[in-house]
């Protein structure tokens, strides 16, 4: 109880981690012509140049092929950063856990919701893509995309705390974080189509990060909603979250003396 | 009521001198082959705060004395609530704020602005908030005409000044101060020693480390003296 407890007072000190936030981003790109625009700009070239290799490697309609990439990308660079991110957030606050008492969750919601400015930066891509490109659109659809990405965000909230406390502690852990991550880019359905896995479609299964993109994908680009995803990524959620609350509670007071 | 109360409380720190300790790898390895020996047995601690009992109520004002290394920073921290610890209890009551590190969180990147912005927002202020607090720190700092440049490029005695003036802006119930600071020319120096005073008379517990035998009489009316992480009581 107590970690939920500790999670909604650091929902409600939105101004703490909206600041920190913000200001990261402002670090980031000060002093640079395009500020924020970067991050789109940069996304866009990925996508395009991958784009046209790939829809002619896979023989794919070019322009069904971008629209597929750029949401996927999108979600992916969310969800990649976010938890690598996660893994630094408490050493870099080390300046501030060390001068005063602090709810170390704020660190986590800082990182969700840097990363989630910067996917609202990137998702314009997909949205200026579908605007020319996407025939019919059920307002169904756009809603169980959008409420499956608030899924995702309330679903990195546990993962994101687990891994900051844990590469507070083992500072190689980061360097493991970032292998798997590139691992799961490529046995993920981010570059083809899920129907290519054939037989190995259990992939999808034992990933949620998979599902999660199929989740929002689906709905927007094939009007499908797969409710076994759904059931999947619940599962994998009560697992996560509790297995969070847990580590939690036994090493939320050892946290500082890591550092 | 303000209180702070203190029962058989010790802070021990882990030392993570070598790579080895840090490492998953090594950890998950050494338990799955029955090791954990080198673990346990190379682990060094160092303990900080040896099994302390204090109460301090409404009204007190402590000098925190004693050498480098006796203890006083990590007694101040663990009230100050960045540190819990080890064994034993701890019970803070009222709100507490402390001066242990000015630069909190200050951005060389960013200019005045931004910076008392963010700090705004570290503080949880609103918008109308902020702006109150922006218009105290640029006018008691006098930066007013930097405002809007990056405080890298101030010199150090500048971002000194723009910092006291952010961190004592808030009057804490119970107040943590690791020496007192006087920054900047002289003529500020004045100005932030009234400050901190002002800082000082409001609220009910202070907490004072300092060399200076002089502000401890000064400022306190009670005086606890570290010795290797153990505690001794003595008279101003």
């Amino acid at each position: 109880m107590i970690f939920f407890y500790d999670l909604l007072n650091a929902s409600k000190s939105w101004r703490v981690w909206s600041s920190l936030a913000k200001f990261d981003i402002i670090k980031r790109y000060k002093r640079s012509f395009l500020g924020p625009w970067w991050i789109t700009l940069t996304m866009a070239i990925l996508i395009l140049g991958i784009g046209i290799l790939y829809s002619q490697l896979f023989k794919l309609d070019f322009k069904n092929y971008l629209l597929y990439l750029s949401i996927n990308f999108t979600i992916w660079a969310f969800m990649r950063d976010s938890i690598l991110e996660s893994c630094q957030t408490l050493i870099e606050a080390k300046a501030l856990l060390h001068n005063e008492k602090w709810n170390i969750l704020i660190f986590t919601f800082r990182v969700i919701y840097k990363n989630f400015i910067i996917f609202l930066h990137n998702i314009i891509i997909f949205l200026i893509l579908g605007i020319f490109l996407i025939d019919q659109l059920s307002i169904i659809s756009v809603l169980m995309s959008i409420s499956a990405l608030f899924f995702l965000v309330i679903f990195l909230l546990p993962i994101c705390i687990l891994c900051s406390i844990i590469n507070t502690r083992f500072r190689d852990f980061y360097m493991i974080i970032s292998n798997i991550m590139q691992l799961l880019f490529f046995l993920s359905p981010i570059l083809f189509k899920k129907d290519l896995l054939l037989s190995f479609d259990w992939l999808l299964y034992i990933n949620p990060l998979a599902l999660f993109l199929l989740m929002i994908n689906e709905p927007i680009l094939t009007n499908q909603f797969n409710f076994s995803y759904l059931s999947y990524l619940t599962i994998y959620f009560i697992i996560c979250t509790c297995f969070t609350a847990f580590i939690f509670l036994r090493y939320k007071n050892k946290i500082t003396y890591w550092l | 009521m303000n209180k702070i109360e203190l029962n058989k409380v010790s802070v021990i720190y882990p030392v993570f001198e070598n790579s080895k300790a840090r490492s998953l790898k090594n950890t998950l390895t050494s338990k799955l082959i029955g090791g954990n020996i080198h673990q346990k047995n190379n682990k060094n601690y160092i303990r900080a705060l040896d099994d302390i009992s204090l109460e301090i109520k409404q009204g007190d004002r402590y000098a925190i004395s004693g050498a480098n290394g006796a203890g006083k920073s990590t007694f101040l921290k663990l009230v100050a609530g960045c540190i819990e610890p080890s064994h034993g209890y701890i019970n803070r009551a009222g709100k507490i704020s402390s001066l242990l590190n000015l630069s909190m969180g200050l951005d060389g990147e960013l200019t005045a602005l931004e910076n008392i912005e963010l700090r705004g927002g570290l503080y949880n202020f609103t918008k109308k908030e902020i702006r109150r607090f922006s218009d105290d720190v640029l006018n008691f700092s006098e930066l007013e005409h930097y405002a809007n440049i990056q405080i890298s490029q101030y010199s150090s005695g500048m971002s000194l000044r723009l910092a006291f003036a952010m961190s004592t802006y808030i009057a804490p119930e119970i107040l943590i101060i690791d020496e007192i600071i006087a920054v900047g020319d002289s003529n500020f120096q004045e100005k932030s020693k009234k400050r901190i005073e002002k800082l000082m008379n409001k609220n009910s517990i202070l907490l004072l480390a300092s060399h200076s035998s002089d502000l401890q009489e000064y400022y306190c009316n009670k005086k606890v003296n570290f010795n290797k992480g153990k505690i001794e009581l003595s008279k101003i």
